[in-house]
């Protein structure tokens, strides 16, 4: 609130003054400072109140989600991991034949 | 700083009142609105409903907290290591380094596989993205970007592209072609822009549309071809360091993690958040999906990395142990969802047994911190980067032939609960409470080959 009265003050002692350049770029130095700042005075409790509108909006939301039990989102992992850990690489091994990332052998040409 | 709304200091004709001044560009439910200030506080003052304060609203959220949380607990009937008690431990790993891949100068801070299993994207500090082929070390292709720190790189699933993106608050998107003498540089094109870091990149299914996270926490969907803004993801309040899509073909969600320790699943059609995780105790460093897609698991500062399940909407195991106290910085599942890999800052890579929530491996041998864990498309091979400048890739032995696990040595007194590994290796100090970094070592072993153990057991 306070810089905004400053502004708007010296705003109208430099149009008084007729430095047209200098007002605009003074104004726009101002205001990004304004903007760094994240705005004082009635800003801050409307952006306030706007976040906390928002955050109880998406509690609600969240609220609502379809839930199943823990039981039967474990049984359903431990499944998925089971039926293919045979794929898994990193678990059981590979044939050393197949393994991309063997040792680069020498061949002998007969 | 987070932006929760993009503030551009541009001069014109406001929308409301015509008048020409100072303009705030903000977002509205993802529409651009261009107000002056003051006709931004009248907009915000109509949308006060009668009685409503800030007050009303606060205890109206905290109780809405309070009923989430017990709706959670309602479901939370058993422990997933519980059910998970039947089934067979997972036999000892022999994983081994297969490849080390030295060319960067500096840390490298970022790795991605390509969609053909052998190809492998890297960026680092000095602003260096390197294309690997891992099968022969050769490196395909270099791109110099004008900005240090690289955090964000990935492969387009066509293997055509990659995406790059760190500290110039952009993400760009670097062609690559089969012509060697090509200056790839010159065809970079920029398609994200923030307003902070972009902490992490990924393409949807296509090469044509990238996701990005930022420091300014938010997530953003981006049009490669023409660079515009899809949908735009606002709900962290604070950096958002890593993101994960969904695995599935049709997959439309994706996971975030941010520095406001929450994690949070989001639909990319409508910008919505879907679900929310509140319980790491410090910054999520890493996001990844579990491949079936119902589960994702994070990596925090905190030591610990988390396991969550999203159909029952609550974290359902914790990986954590004593003797880790660094943080963790990334995660990634093997290819069933059976093991977890886990980077951490005290240069180590913990493998757990996701379901039964014990640690079945360590791997050591980088000499700095890790900073991202990948495993290959095929789940055939690890790939680590870390800032020791290096990535080791680690792949396993031959099937039926496991390296014998290391004989139980002087196993520390104060993981008596669980199942420790045996730390042949390790130095103790007097308490065994705190163990010496294991930078001495430079190779990767199974603790089990006692040739370098030996010279250190704890007398």
């Amino acid at each position: 609130m306070h810089i905004e009265h400053l502004l708007s003050i010296s705003g109208v002692k430099l149009l008084a003054s007729g430095e047209r350049g200098e007002i605009f770029s003074f104004v726009l130095l101002l205001y990004n400072i304004l903007s760094s700042d994240n705005i004082t005075g009635n800003m801050t409790s409307n952006s306030n109140l706007s976040n906390m509108r928002r955050l109880v909006e998406q509690l609600k939301l969240e609220a609502s989600v379809e839930r199943i039990k823990v039981s039967q989102a474990a049984a359903e992992l431990q499944q998925f991991c089971l039926q293919n850990a045979g794929k898994d690489a990193l678990l059981v091994g590979v044939p050393t034949g197949s393994n991309p990332f063997r040792e680069p052998r020498s061949c002998a040409v007969v | 700083m987070c932006d929760q709304t993009f503030m551009a200091a541009t001069f014109g004709p406001c929308d409301s009142c015509s008048k020409a001044s100072p303009l705030m560009n903000i977002y509205i439910k993802s529409e651009a609105i261009n107000y002056c200030s003051f006709c931004v506080e009248m907009m915000a003052c109509q949308g006060l409903q009668k009685g409503e304060t800030l007050a009303t609203l606060k205890k109206e959220s905290e109780n809405l907290k309070k009923k989430l949380e017990e709706e959670r607990g309602k479901l939370n009937d058993i422990e997933l290591h519980q059910v998970a008690e039947k089934v067979e431990a997972v036999a000892a790993l022999s994983l081994k380094t297969r490849r080390v891949l030295k060319g960067h100068g500096n840390k490298v801070l970022c790795v991605d596989w390509c969609k053909d299993k052998r190809r492998l994207v890297s960026s680092s500090q000095d602003g260096k993205v390197i294309v690997w082929d891992a099968f022969t070390l050769n490196k395909e292709h270099g791109v110099t970007l004008p900005c240090t720190w690289v955090m964000a790189c990935a492969y387009a699933p066509s293997g055509c592209a990659v995406a790059c993106g760190g500290l110039d608050n952009k993400c760009s998107v670097v062609p690559l072609s089969l012509d060697r003498n090509e200056n790839l540089a010159a065809k970079k094109k920029s398609v994200a822009m923030h307003t902070n870091y972009v902490s992490g990149c990924s393409f949807t299914n296509s090469d044509m549309q990238l996701l990005t996270s930022s420091g300014d926490g938010t997530c953003a969907l981006w049009d490669v071809e023409s660079g515009q803004l899809l949908q735009s993801f606002h709900g962290h309040t604070a950096d958002v360091l890593s993101l994960d899509l969904a695995p599935s073909e049709t997959g439309n969600t994706f996971v975030s993690g941010g520095c406001d320790m929450k994690a949070n699943v989001w639909d990319m059609r409508s910008g919505q958040n879907i679900q929310s995780f509140e319980s790491h105790e410090s910054d999520i460093n890493c996001v990844k999906y579990y491949p079936s897609g119902d589960a994702f698991a994070s990596a925090s500062d905190d030591a610990t990395c988390r396991f969550y399940d999203l159909r029952a909407d609550r974290e359902v195991a914790v990986y954590q142990k004593d003797s880790i106290i660094f943080g963790a910085s990334s995660v990634d599942f093997s290819l069933s969802g059976r093991l977890l890999f886990t980077g951490y800052n005290d240069y180590t890579i913990n493998v757990w047994d996701v379901l039964k929530g014990t640690r079945v491996s360590i791997l050591l041998g980088h000499e700095n911190r890790i900073s991202r864990v990948r495993v290959s498309p095929d789940g055939t091979a690890l790939c680590s980067a870390s800032w020791d400048n290096s990535l080791r890739i680690e792949g396993t032995g031959p099937r039926g032939n496991p390296t014998h696990p290391a004989p139980q040595l002087h196993p520390p007194a104060h993981s008596g609960r669980s199942q420790s590994v045996p730390r042949a290796d390790r130095i103790y100090s007097p308490s065994n409470k705190f163990l010496v970094f294991p930078w001495v070592f430079s190779q990767w072993e199974w603790l089990g080959k006692s040739s370098k153990g030996s010279a250190l057991e704890p007398s």
